[in-house]
């Protein structure tokens, strides 16, 4: 827990902090769609903010990586070439994610600054405000105690939030943080010694809820890092996956990507990074022709490889996941993580989860 | 004229083309190309009576034994496979049925091979080991034990074969196979028929079909008629159609709503060419198909998220979608444009709003079905194995694989990561590619990758060649999306004996 310059705030002036942020710039955060989906959108009135909710089912990574985002308008004039760059998107807030999500736009924005540096997503991140809200209860399928990625985080996002019921308390990680609690004037007051207490015991009361690690990372990290997963094993579970790439989509930290060029005119077009899968059969065709991930066995060796690796580990200071439970959900096969890594574990498959 | 309704259309829409074609312009030609297959099938379970398959997936996970006859669930319909893969999950025995393996084959307790030449062959074998009467070949009886072992058993049947009357025929097997469980556990199976794509069924229902009439009534059914005749007016045409592949090659003028018959049908450049000689082709479709393409009018019109309407799934639930997006001014739904349309041609039945259309439709469907009770006797039949061909010195079986390739659909056309690898395999293959057993490959002396040539009756053509484990021997697999490559050797049919050589 960090106190430096923590504060509270009165549930009742959340929305008058929100209107505020409103002023400043675009917010979004999780509301009820018109089907009564939960969802991360842009609000237009405070009240849109949904404080108590279950995570919606997709993370909020597609404010960092648009599903279709475009990075370059490419013109033709002269018989020559002119790439103009878009625009840079203006200050936001994103509000209330899980503590799970948050690490994962921390991690989408880690990855991309390493060797060459994504400026699109760069410029994205520098301009994101992120307001996380820690979780006092387990969601049904999450497994983030095993994840180092809540329930409760000291680092990750500009702010932290805890609801105390009477009152929020909110912990700056980060000078932005701190700005936009400034934001609000005199909305927040400084964190006295009884609400700190609270804070303390909350998180407290959320590790025992939580309970114990149940998904066992660090066991399966040790196999696959030192080829200790025998051949048989991927072929048993491999013909258990749909290739669907609902895992790819669902997770937080994925960001696999292609590149292609939508037609404006004539003479312009605009080049976009869309979603992609590395389950999927095309992803690594070579233009020779030649797939080195041409089974679906060898896909999947390489998805868990890029989420469980200690290459990876050392690279990126975490594993792959952050527990947020949504590859459980979307599966269409039974090779979520957490079945798959159980299978590691225990050298053996029986159909998963 | 012809009309020609699809499963990319809600119900509405294909309620207003079954209205253009039999009310307005008095033709009995009204269809849908993928509808065919599923009608097929239904035909063949149900004995020529109209039934209410409403079997659940729900029902389809808490099976003990699941039974998939099929060409490639785990591709074609992946939400099904997934049911199945839960099923399994919780300890239901799979036993696949297919002349080719398939991906959900490696799940399988029991895989067992349809002989090429005659599929149904096996099919009735299993049912007549069911019976009573073993086959005297392994998997089948395997196949046969497991079924009767107890317990709830779901048949799921995909389509797997381009000829209806096959698709018929096997439908009617396993209606037959269906009564025997019942005899043997007590309560009727799960059957479940697949149809291809979100709303072939809802369409189907709608009575897009050229020997149906709304809610899957025959023609003759009085009270539909007279049902009908209250909506529509006027004297509708209750003959009985042509299907759609025999539309195309018959009519002098077609109305297509959503269906892109170019790029479904067996003979893509046959489809073309007919379509040319046409007097009039009129489209109302979203995407600029290649049946668009080639279309003297096209009418566009809102597509799936623009529009509001009613699918029907393939367990036969009817859903209403909203549509999260609007579309741009100048579009509006299929229903209100045909709607337009047959106002201008005099037609008895103008609907001004959607509600209108869902009641004029729920009126014409009329009270709803209950299953056919399965009558209690069934016929075994004794199989005569053809036995494996020959490694070498054919003739081999050519033999299309598949109904439909999803990367041909407008939809997956416009999401690049969707269509990579259909296109990869396309740009790979540009002489086309078939499939052949590792032993059959082997004796010719071609490798994986190589080229091969295939002859009969005094064509030939050359294809790229892929190695396929688990492939019959004597079996050349052409997938769908090449079937345009074998036209000359095939013809009009879905399968023909070649001889193959090495290049």
């Amino acid at each position: 827990m960090r106190t430096e310059d923590a504060r509270v705030i009165a549930r009742s002036d959340l929305r008058g902090w929100v209107a505020r942020l409103l002023e400043r710039g675009e917010v979004m955060a999780p509301v009820r769609s018109e089907t009564g989906d939960e969802i991360f959108a842009t609000i237009t009135r405070p009240e849109d903010v949904l404080w108590e909710f279950e995570n919606p089912l997709l993370p909020p990574k597609h404010v960092l990586l648009p599903q279709t985002d475009p990075i370059a308008r490419i013109r033709k004039e002269n018989g020559r070439h002119r790439v103009e760059r878009l625009p840079d998107p203006a200050e936001r807030v994103l509000l209330n994610v899980r503590s799970c999500d948050a690490v994962g736009l921390a991690y989408l924005r880690q990855v991309h600054e390493q060797d060459l540096a994504d400026a699109t997503v760069v410029r994205r991140a520098d301009t994101l405000g992120v307001i996380s809200l820690a979780c006092h209860e387990p969601c049904e399928l999450g497994f983030c105690v095993c994840c180092e990625a809540g329930p409760f985080l000291d680092q990750g996002p500009d702010i932290q939030l805890t609801d105390l019921e009477d009152v929020f308390f909110a912990e700056p990680f980060t000078l932005r943080g701190r700005y936009l609690l400034d934001v609000a004037g005199d909305l927040f007051e400084p964190a006295d010694a009884e609400a700190t207490a609270l804070r303390e015991a909350r998180e407290s009361e959320a590790y025992h809820q939580f309970g114990e690690v149940t998904c066992h990372i660090g066991s399966a990290m040790r196999r696959v890092s030192t080829n200790r997963v025998a051949e048989e094993l991927w072929d048993a579970m491999a013909p258990w996956c749909m290739e669907c790439g609902g895992c790819t989509y669902a997770c937080p930290m994925c960001y696999c990507f292609s590149v292609g060029d939508m037609v404006e005119a004539d003479d312009a077009w605009l080049r976009c990074r869309t979603w992609d899968s590395c389950q999927y059969e095309a992803f690594t065709h070579e233009a020779s022709g030649h797939n080195p991930r041409h089974t679906r066995k060898e896909r999947m060796k390489r998805r868990f490889f890029h989420k469980l690796s200690a290459q990876y580990y050392v690279r990126d200071d975490r594993a792959g996941c952050v527990g947020c439970g949504r590859c459980i959900r979307v599966c269409m096969g039974t090779t979520d993580l957490p079945s798959v890594v159980e299978g590691i574990r225990r050298a053996e498959w029986h159909g998963g989860r | 004229m012809g009309v020609l309704g699809s499963g990319r259309s809600t119900n509405e829409d294909n309620f207003l083309a079954v209205t253009l074609a039999r009310s307005t312009l008095g033709t009995s030609h009204i269809d849908s190309v993928l509808g065919r297959y599923w009608a097929a099938l239904l035909d063949g379970m149900s004995g020529g009576v109209a039934a209410d398959h409403r079997g659940s997936l729900a029902r389809l996970e808490r099976a003990d034994v699941v039974l998939v006859v099929e060409g490639d669930i785990g591709t074609s319909h992946p939400r099904v496979a997934s049911a199945v893969i839960r099923a399994i999950r919780r300890g239901c025995l799979l036993i696949t049925a297919g002349v080719t393996p398939s991906r959900l084959g490696e799940l399988a307790a029991v895989q067992v091979q349809l002989p090429a030449a005659a599929p149904v062959d096996g099919l009735e074998a299993m049912r007549g080991a069911v019976g009573g009467m073993p086959a005297g070949e392994v998997a089948i009886d395997d196949a046969a034990r497991v079924l009767a072992s107890g317990g709830s058993v779901a048949v799921v049947v995909a389509p797997f074969d381009r000829d209806s009357e096959i698709l018929r025929a096997a439908g009617g097997v396993v209606a037959d196979l269906g009564r025997l469980l019942t005899t043997i556990h007590g309560t009727p199976p799960l059957l479940l028929p697949l149809p291809i794509r979100a709303n072939t069924r809802g369409a189907y229902e709608a009575g897009v079909a050229p020997a149906r009439l709304p809610g899957q009534r025959l023609l003759s059914d009085r009270s539909a008629r007279a049902r009908l005749e209250g909506v529509w007016g006027g004297a509708p045409c209750w003959d009985t159609g042509l299907a759609a592949e025999a539309m195309v090659d018959s009519v002098n003028g077609l109305v297509v709503v959503g269906d892109d018959v170019i790029s479904l049908h067996p003979r893509p450049s046959r489809a073309r060419e007919t379509l040319a000689t046409m007097e009039l082709v009129v489209v109302l479709d979203s995407f600029l198909t290649p049946t668009a393409a080639a279309a003297d009018v096209v009418l566009p019109v809102a597509a799936y998220g623009e529009t509001v309407g009613t699918f029907t799934n393939f367990e036969g639930r009817t859903q209403e979608v909203q549509r999260p997006v609007a579309p741009t001014p100048e579009v509006r739904p299929a229903w209100e444009v045909l709607a337009e349309l047959g106002e201008a041609l005099g037609a008895g039945f103008r609907p001004k709003r959607l509600g209108e259309v869902r009641a004029a439709l729920a009126e014409a469907v009329g009270p709803t079905h209950v299953d056919v009770a399965p009558s209690p006797d069934a016929a075994g039949v004794r199989w005569e194995s053809p036995g494996a061909k020959p490694a070498n010195g054919g003739p081999y079986l050519l033999r299309e694989e598949g109904v439909h390739e999803w990367a041909d659909d407008p939809l997956v056309d416009y999401a690049p990561v969707l269509r990579r690898a259909a296109a990869c395999r396309r740009s790979a293959s540009p002489r086309g590619l078939v499939l052949m057993s590792p032993e059959d490959a082997a004796a010719l002396g071609v490798r994986d990758g190589g080229a091969v040539r295939l002859r009969s009756d005094g064509f030939e053509v050359e294809s790229h060649l892929r190695v396929r484990s688990g492939q019959q021997r004597g079996l050349v697999s052409v997938p769908f999306m090449f079937r345009n490559t074998m036209a000359e050797l095939l013809g009009r049919g879905g399968q023909v004996e070649v001889e193959v050589s090495n290049v």
